[in-house]
Order: C-alpha cells, then structure tokens, then sequence
C-alpha cells in the first residue's frame, strides 16, 4: 500500500466564512446511501421533544419504521464542527496535495440511538469529552511549575 | 366522534371515549370489543368498546346493529349516529393505535407481535371502561387469533368478570356489533382524513383502502417511496408489503439487531481486517480510547 | 503510484463520500490566512507503534493536532439535506509535538548515539512532513526536556536524555491524572449504569488507579520499551496481564516484573531498590499487600473485549 507517500490534504479556509450552519444527526444505523436525503420534508417534522432542544434534551423521532431516542450534544466550548469535502476541481494545485474546503459547519448534533437515549455511558457522549482530555494534558498547572 | 385529539399528533396513540351514562354506573353491563383496520398496511388499527346495562341489550337489537363488515360506510356512519343517540344507556370508548407505534412496536429490539398488541389494547379498554366507573358484569370479545387461550388470559386478567371470547362474535352478539361500527366509522375516518406529518409536496392522496391488494394501494406505495426514508408515518412499515418494496427499491439499512447480519457482519469484520491492516494495530489502544469508540487514524 | 488522489481500496469503498465530519479547535480556522495557506493534514509517525496516523497542522506550522474518530459500526449522519454513509466522527485535537521529536531523538540515540543538529534528527524520507515539526512553537522551547544541548558555533547539538524524558514524562503523567480527576474519568473497573455516578464515588479509584490509567494514556504517544521504563520509573506495581497474545512483539507480561530492553533497565533497577523501600505512598503500600488477582480479572476483561469487537 502506498503508505505514507499519501500526499498531504490541504483545508481551504476561505471556504469556512461562506459555509452554511447545518443541522446533524446521527443514526443507530447503517444507511447504505451517500447523497441527497428529504431530511427536512421527512425526519425534522417527525421529531418529538422540546421545540429548540437545550443540550442534554432527549427526543423521540422514527426512521424506516424503528422508534430512535436523542439528545443533542454540544461541540465542545472552544472548538467547531466542520464538515470537510473533498475540492475535485483544483487544476492549479501540486499534485503532491489535496485540497478538501468546509461544506458546512455545525455546532450541536443530535446523537440517535435505537429506542433508548443517549447517557452518560455511552460511546458517543464519553467520546465528546475527549479534546477537553487532550487540551488539559497540554496545560501546566501553575502550582507544579516550580519542582521542575 | 371528534377525531381531532388524535389529527393532532398522529404518530401516537389516542383514547376517545363517550361519556358514561349514568345508568351504567348502577346496572351490570355487557361490554362488546372489537377492532377493525388490523389488514391494512396504511393507518391506524382501532380498538372499539361499545357497553350498555345487560338488562337493555334488546334495545341495542332493535338499533338494527349488525356486523360492520356486511354494511356500508354510509350505514355504518348512520348507525353510529343512533349509538351516539342512545347516549341514556349505551357507551363506547376507542383506542386508536397509530401506523407509527405499530410500525416501531412490532420492529422493536424485542419484537412486540400483532396479537399480543391486540390483547394489551383489549385489556386497557375494558380497564379504562371499568376506571370510568363502568359496572362491568360481562365481556364479548371478538378474536382472529385462537379464542380459547385468548379467553383464558382476559379471565385471568378480570376474574370478576364473564368473558366469552369468539370468533365472528361482532355477527353474533349485538354489543359486539356496536364495538365494530364505533371502531370501523374512527378508522374510516382517520385514514380518509390522514394529515401526513411529513411534507410529501404532489404526492397523490389516492391510497385507496389501504388493504395490501387493493390496486390504488399498490399504486400509491409505488409511487410514494422515498429512497433514503421510504414511506410517511402513515405506513406500517412491519407490513411485508411494505418491506417487500423498501428493500427491493430503497437504500439498504442495517442496525445492529438487524436478522440478517451474520453473513453482512462475517464479511464487514473480513473487510475490517483488511482495512486496519495498513493500521497500527501491534499495541491494543488504551482503554480511554477505546471505551470511546476512539481510533487512530491515517487517512481523509 | 499514478493516480496520487485515489485512498487506499477497500475501506474507502465505503466512505467514498469525500466528505468527513470534523470537531477542531476554533485556533485551528482563524489562524491568518494566506492564499493557498492552511491548515494542513498529513502523515507522521505515531510515536507509539513508529506507523503512520493523521496529523493536522495549524496554518502557520506552529502548532500540531492529532486526529482521531469517533468510529461505531452502526452508524451513518444526517447533515443538512443529505445522507452521509460514513458515520464517524473525526476529532482533531492538540497534542504536544515534543512526543513525536522524542520518537526521532530516542532513534537516533540508538542509531548514532551522539549530538546532532535537530533538522538532521528529524529526516524520514517516508514520512518527508516530519520536518514540518521543526516549526512548532513549542519545541525550541522544550526540547531541554528530553535532550541535551550543546552549542558551537552557533548552532545547536541535541542528543536524547533518557533520565530527562521519564522527569519530563513524569509531569505528563501528573499533569494527567489532574485531568482525569477534573473531568471526573472513570478510571478503576469499567462500570455501565444507566445513571452516571461519579466515577470516584463509584469506584473508589486509588491514587494508584488513577497513575496507572495515566501511564497508560501516556504510553499512547510515546515507543513501546520507554512506556515499560516509565512504567517502573513511576514504580507502578505489575498488573498480571492474561497469555491471550502471542508473545512476541507484545507487551512484557506474565509474573515476572517487566525487563525493559536496552539500556533502560540500568538506572532505573537500581533506582528501584534504593527509593522503593522509604518512598512508596501509602496507597502503594496498601497495594502491594493486596491480592491482586481482581486485577488481573479486570485486565483480562479488557482485553477479551478487545478482542470481540474486533
């Protein structure tokens, strides 16, 4: 396999001001599908809950007949959702690079599981919790400076 | 029959009732049940209980109360009217049971069948009819399914009670009757009148019954397919007409409980091992990581 | 390779959407920008396993992210109006590119075992970004902590210090196990339960608990042999680990207390013997009268799961 001579991905960030903010959900399941999807004439009207759900909220919706529970999830403070696309039409770039430029950005997600909401336990939750981990492992705390 | 309690969010169940008249508060009832709608792959199954004193089922023959199948909607909707009438000594109540539960109740994670949904429907009916204040001496109960065990649980579940469960008993016994036209006139109209929650833009309304061999049925399921969510709520989608369709013609799903996967899941774990070979994969990542679902990564 | 844009076969077929879900640090998007300037994806060595993984530079080089998903079979996104197969989700967050330069100096410590510039430290030519390193603002300023340094004629000389690194990986490993208390990480026996309790309540986690689990995290950024010498430089008691794995290439097990490879072992045994006695924490203490065989219960049904979900 070609392995590290991957050529590097370039992000675009001239992309970003123009970028839409859009609603994510994420589902209990596989759909074999990549494309357009009625989300809005669909799935929103068939979600059950709080009007404008506050983090933490749990709602109910039904996909393809299965009954899903949610809560939304917040991006972490101090950081973005992004969603990343690949830029096919870049002529003008080496091509020892790709280029990918924001699609759209997101700053909650609604996270779905099947007929049971999200907790605290949960994979997803817990993984949320992970650039506050890795941002607090880079932080010296002021009163440990001095043994060193 | 005012249906808007239901119109209002169809996706769930709804509980309509008639007032209780107050000789049934006093005299021993006789209480039909019956449920209509339970073929269709479109709409709502309705549950019917129809009671009046035991002394006054005479009076219910002489409304000429038939089984709703042999009449017409128009007589059914008339006859409805002379129960609603008889307001002095005949009540009902109606448990409307939404395409959506249906669909989510029979395709849960522990499957909830048809008949055991039914039997929990009857169950609650003649409860709420007893919470009402129902004097509740006997029960007809009309049955698809086999009557005797069928009996045997309503028995247990009410012993005060004399239970006969029969099959056909909506042409044998007038109070049963009464149940079919109260349950057959509420999902006549809920299908007729189904507010779709989902924007389905020019999408005809011509379903037709919405029995699996009616042809406008078949028509409109054709039709009205969704590729990524399939069909509106109004759909069961535990019906295999519909699954039929929906695995024919839209995109596959797959859920970790879905029946089928041993041989998806031996060839998606094959593909796995393949995938993460280029990973590292010589250190087991640390259990921060992966009680997470957190893995490394190489590439966008 | 002629087509340079194509992802490895196979598991891209899947996530053939060219498009992926992302949470990055605003610093990330608002660094300045210059035309044909930004951020940066690309290959470097994970220095744990020394194979490659995603890494992501901010604009200017200065600083350096990992990138990891979150990654469950049954899972697929709704964005906006469209469906997206590829459920994961991918976090890019920092990390300190000192671990990554520690991975070069400790090689060419064994390779060369003398004092080198940094730029020549940091050559490989599969992973050619790794010179990008040299630019992140941290390392001119912390390179100290791992290596020595020698100047002449103005130019520096750096060569990898072992007892440095474990001092330096030691305030990594408190530094941690302060995190993991502010952020409340369940760190003793795994429990599921439906309502969060805090893992300390629940637990009773030991100071112990928490160095160990640090280690362990900190051994994700750091070659295999430096994690065992780390490992008795904590003077973390051994945890039977079950023979599941194959021997060789694994980590050190079984009964026997780890030998580190290398030359890590000699100061670090006699540091054992010297401190051990008088400097154990009461907790250690306690530990080490303990059965541990409940440990070894739980390590084993860790890694069985491991092994399931695989």
């Amino acid at each position: 396999m070609a392995g590290a001579s991957q050529p590097p991905v370039r992000l675009a960030l001239d992309s970003l001001p123009g970028a839409p903010r859009e609603q994510l959900h994420l589902l209990p399941c596989v759909v074999q599908h990549d494309g357009g999807a009625s989300v809005q004439r669909y799935f929103s009207p068939a979600i059950r809950g709080p009007q404008e759900p506050q983090p933490g909220d749990e709602s109910t919706v039904s996909f393809r007949g299965r009954m899903l529970k949610g809560k939304q999830v917040l991006v972490p403070e101090g950081y973005l959702g992004l969603v990343l696309e690949e830029e096919e039409e870049a002529p003008y770039l080496s091509p020892e690079e790709r280029n990918v430029r924001v699609k759209s950005t997101f700053e909650s997600i609604t996270a779905w599981n099947l007929e049971r909401a999200p907790n605290g336990s949960d994979e997803i939750l817990m993984a949320f919790s992970w650039p506050k981990i890795a941002e607090g492992r880079m932080k010296t705390k002021v009163g440990k400076k001095s043994s060193s | 029959m005012d249906l808007g309690a239901f119109e209002r969010d169809n996706s769930v169940n709804c509980l309509l009732d008639s007032a209780v008249p107050s000789v049934c508060r006093t005299e021993p009832c006789s209480l039909g049940i019956d449920e209509a709608g339970r073929g269709p792959v479109l709409g709502p199954m309705v549950y019917g209980i129809c009671y009046c004193p035991v002394a006054r089922q005479r009076d219910l023959e002489t409304l000429k109360v038939a089984d709703s199948k042999t009449l017409t909607e128009a007589q059914r909707e008339q006859l409805f009217e002379q129960l609603n009438e008889a307001n002095d000594f005949v009540g009902w109540a109606l448990h409307i049971l939404s395409p959506n539960f249906i669909s989510t109740s029979m395709q849960q994670r522990a499957k909830y069948n048809l008949n055991a949904l039914s039997h929990d429907t009857a169950i609650g009916l003649i409860q709420h009819a007893l919470d009402s204040g129902v004097q509740v001496a006997e029960v007809f109960v009309d049955t698809v399914g086999p009557a005797e065990k069928y009996q045997e649980k309503l028995k247990l579940q009410f012993p005060g009670l004399e239970v006969t469960v029969r099959a056909k008993a909506d042409s044998l016994f007038p109070i049963v009757s009464a149940a079919s036209i109260c349950a057959k006139v509420a999902r006549d109209r809920a299908v007729k009148n189904w507010k779709f929650l989902e924007d389905l833009e020019d999408a005809s309304s011509d379903y037709g019954s919405g029995y699996p061999n009616d042809p406008k049925t078949k028509e409109w399921l054709a039709q009205t397919l969704d590729p990524v969510f399939g069909y509106p709520q109004f759909v069961r989608f535990s019906w295999s007409t519909a699954q039929t369709i929906l695995e024919s013609k839209a995109a596959p799903v797959r859920w970790d409980d879905s029946e089928d996967d041993s041989s998806q899941k031996s060839a998606q774990s094959l593909l796995c091992f393949f995938a993460r070979k280029d990973a590292p994969a010589e250190r087991p990542l640390h259990r921060y990581f992966h009680e997470r679902k957190l893995e490394a990564v190489t590439s966008l | 390779m002629p087509n340079k844009r194509q992802r490895p076969a196979g598991p891209a077929s899947k996530r053939d959407s060219g498009q992926w879900v992302m949470v990055a640090p605003v610093s990330v998007t608002d660094l300045p920008r210059k035309p044909g300037n930004g951020p940066l994806f690309t290959r470097l060595r994970n220095p744990s396993t020394g194979q490659a993984a995603l890494y992501l530079f901010s604009s200017d080089a200065r600083q350096l992210f990992e990138v990891k998903a979150f990654h469950e079979e049954y899972r697929s996104w709704f964005i906006g109006q469209a469906v997206q197969q590829d459920g994961r989700l991918f976090f890019a967050t920092p990390v300190d590119p000192l671990f990554l330069v520690l991975f070069y100096l400790a090689k060419a410590e064994k390779e060369q075992g003398k004092f080198q510039p940094l730029d020549q430290i940091l050559v490989d030519a599969e992973f050619s970004s790794c010179t990008m390193l040299l630019r992140c603002t941290n390392i001119s300023k912390s390179i100290h902590h791992i290596a020595e340094e020698k100047e002449t004629g103005g130019r520096k000389f750096y060569k990898y210090n072992e007892e440095k690194t474990l001092k330096w990986l030691t305030k990594k490993v408190n530094q941690t196990v302060n995190v993991l208390k502010d952020h409340d990480v369940s760190v003793g026996a795994k429990v599921k339960s439906a309502t969060f309790i805090s893992s300390k309540q629940l637990t009773g986690a030991t100071e112990e608990d928490y160095i160990r689990y640090a280690h362990g995290l900190i051994s994700e950024y750091i070659p295999e042999e430096l994690s065992s010498a780390l490992a008795k430089y904590l003077r973390l008691p051994e945890v039977a680990v079950p023979p599941t794995e194959p021997p060789s290439k694994k980590r050190k097990t079984s009964d026997g207390p780890v030998e580190a490879e290398e030359d890590y072992t000699k100061f670090n045994t006699v540091d054992l013997k010297s401190k051990k006695a008088n400097k154990m924490s009461a907790a250690q203490k306690a530990l080490a009268k303990v059965d541990k065989s409940g440990m070894k219960a739980i390590s084993s049904f860790f890694s069985s799961k491991t092994k399931t979900t695989k």
